[in-house]
């Protein structure tokens, strides 16, 4: 499925007195993957939580494809996060009691019906065939994020929205989480919203935007920077 | 590799299992509490039933609790305390249809036929009343009869008549009606402490000879049981079973028994009442803390889209498995704490109704689906921004 384009027009979220995000405008275009960054508190997981209609703007709209999120409801707002979007988040999360090939079956039957082969298939694209019948205790962090990889991406989302993904990891797992999101964003053409506090990791986007006080401090359009790790040529990472 | 594609139900099912097999445990307190609950409303059942059984067996000691009279019949003698007004002893019922009311299916426990005469008991005029003996001692256990009951054809005088007579058990004297008489041994002297004081208790079948009224009988006491129906459809019920036959209710002991039996189960229920809302409050409590517990669980499912109706519909299918486990274990602890309490208070066991367990069983789904409401409505008012945000 190509990526879905997002158009944020004046987008304000008002926490009480705070204003998380002010007046904020931009475009995102089909396909691209954007790297978010700024400080602690410059509104980079409220941007990405507006966008993943887990929360509504106070003013503005933001358009996803030719969807308007702020003009949903609580069951619309779900059944657009279950069929346009991927999250991954910093934390790995998972349901603790269901195997990493359960949860990926999960996110199938959230978005219409599990299909037992699609998820082993899914996982099997992120490198943890081997791994399916495991508990999420019973696999490393990396394994861990790698399963989240994979339920994000089962259900062949437009949007796939990382907050952090890489900020429980070493570099090394890290590395490789970055090398299988490329690769699978290369093959599926989705768009990417990469929150994140690692200057490394931003470069891994073609597009920086900076947030400063809930405002858009800079637009930069860059040439990705994506270094190998050592063995993953041999790995056909 | 690609697997058979499920439907729905199937995955939910699978969910199902594992979230049980994962929090069952941790909801112990919780099944713990339903099966507490879920007992003792199978024992509060199954003994309460015990409890009218026997308060009926003890109210039996009070006397009949209705009298069958002919049809339009006005009363006359006294009987078991009560007042009753003239008899035209001409109107008569078929002893036999009167002996037929236990076998009938309505209830009734125990009968005493008998016939009403004006006779002269050593030539003073007294009213006679003929029992079998023995039916009315089973309907007036508490009656003060001494030295015993009388046995055979033996009869028994009311303790003023005896002392009008200047009799004492042991003597004989001669009884007559309608130009016959016979010799008859008094065998007790009896203190009602009521107008039948002043009666002459003779079997039954003697006073029927000397009054020539054989098979005949001019009313039956009845003691029927009241708690498993009205007494007014009890009195209707043997009136239609004895052909010209009217019933009538003894008010003052059939309405002292109804109210007893309504304290008894109105007590029984508020205990009930009380105890479940007592569960429920635990029950609640306990999960609520649990789902707080599973907070960012439940945020997960709502950030991948699950609709807050399908979380709904497995955190409520899992406080019912809990209700339904506890509800067999409570079903299991109250049959056995029944008989306990059964064998320590009434000293005998009680027969289970197993009417109880379909009761404690649906209690105790009820109240743990009715705990679960609020603190599921709760916890899926999470917003999965908060319980996923990065630390």
């Amino acid at each position: 499925m190509p990526g879905d384009g997002i158009r944020i027009e004046q987008v304000v979220r008002r926490y009480g007195d705070t204003e998380a995000l002010r007046a904020l405008d931009c475009a995102i275009a089909p396909g691209s993957w954007v790297s978010l960054v700024g400080p602690s508190g410059s509104g980079k997981s409220t941007l990405l939580h507006l966008l993943g209609a887990m929360d509504a703007p106070s003013e503005g709209r933001i358009l996803v494809g030719d969807t308007d999120l702020s003009a949903l409801d609580a069951a619309a707002a779900a059944r657009f996060r279950r069929e346009r979007v991927g999250f991954v988040f910093q934390q790995h999360h998972m349901v603790p009691y269901l195997s990493a090939l359960e949860n990926v079956m999960l996110a199938q039957w959230f978005h219409s019906l599990a299909d037992e082969g699609e998820a082993a298939g899914a996982l099997a694209r992120v490198g943890l065939a081997h791994r399916a019948g495991h508990l999420p205790s019973q696999l490393s962090g990396g394994e861990r994020q790698r399963a989240c990889i994979a339920r994000a991406l089962v259900n062949e989302p437009g949007l796939l929205l990382l907050d952090e993904p890489t900020g429980a990891l070493d570099w090394a797992n890290a590395l490789a989480a970055l090398e299988l999101l490329a690769r699978l964003h290369a093959e599926s053409g989705f768009t990417v919203v990469c929150a994140t506090h690692n200057p490394a990791v931003a470069r891994w986007g073609d597009r920086v935007l900076t947030l400063r006080d809930g405002r858009l401090a800079s637009d930069e359009t860059i040439v990705p920077e994506r270094p190998r790790r050592e063995g993953a040529r041999a790995e056909g990472a | 590799m690609r697997g058979p594609r499920e439907t729905g139900a199937p995955f939910f099912g699978r969910w199902l299992r594992r979230s049980l097999r994962r929090n069952l445990a941790a909801g112990a307190v919780a099944t713990a509490s339903l099966a507490l609950s879920s007992a003792l409303v199978f024992c509060l059942v199954a003994v309460s039933g015990g409890v009218e059984g026997q308060l009926g067996k003890e109210l039996a000691a009070y006397g009949a609790n209705l009298l069958v009279l002919p049809e339009s019949a006005p009363l006359r003698f006294g009987l078991g305390a009560l007042e009753l007004g003239p008899v035209e002893e001409e109107r008569h019922l078929a002893e036999a249809d009167a002996l037929r009311l236990p076998s009938a299916g309505i209830g009734v426990e125990t009968v005493a036929p008998a016939l009403l005469a004006r006779v002269e008991v050593a030539g003073t005029p007294a009213g006679a009343v003929g029992y079998p003996l023995d039916a009315l001692r089973r309907l007036n256990p508490l009656w003060r009869v001494s030295p015993r009951w009388p046995a055979g054809e033996e009869a028994m005088l009311g303790a003023s008549l005896a002392a009008r007579l200047s009799l004492a058990p042991g003597a004989e004297v001669d009884v007559a009606t309608g130009g016959r008489s016979a010799r008859v041994k008094i065998a007790a002297l009896v203190e009602p402490g009521g107008p039948e004081d002043d009666d002459l208790f003779l079997p039954l079948a003697l006073l029927q000879a000397l009054a020539g009224r054989e098979g005949r009988i001019s009313l039956a006491l009845v003691r029927a049981d009241l708690a498993s129906r009205p007494a007014e459809d009890a009195a209707r019920a043997v009136a239609a079973a004895v052909p010209g036959a009217e019933a009538r209710t003894l008010s003052q002991v059939a309405s002292a028994e109804s109210a007893l039996l309504a304290k008894v189960r109105r007590l029984l229920l508020l205990v009930t009442i009380a105890l479940g809302a007592a569960t429920a409050f635990t029950v609640s409590g306990t999960l609520g803390v649990l789902l707080l517990a599973r907070r960012q669980e439940i945020g997960l499912c709502l950030a991948l889209g699950g609709a807050a109706s399908t979380i709904r519909r497995l955190l409520l299918s899992e406080a019912a498995a809990s209700g339904v486990a506890g509800g067999v274990a409570g079903c299991l602890l109250g049959a056995a704490a029944a008989e306990v309490i059964a064998a320590s208070v009434f000293g005998a066991l009680v027969p289970l109704g197993w009417a109880a367990a379909p009761l404690a069983l649906g209690t105790a789904l009820a109240l743990a689906l009715g705990a679960a409401l609020w603190p599921v409505d709760r916890a899926l008012r999470v917003s999965p921004c908060d319980t996923l945000r990065a630390p």
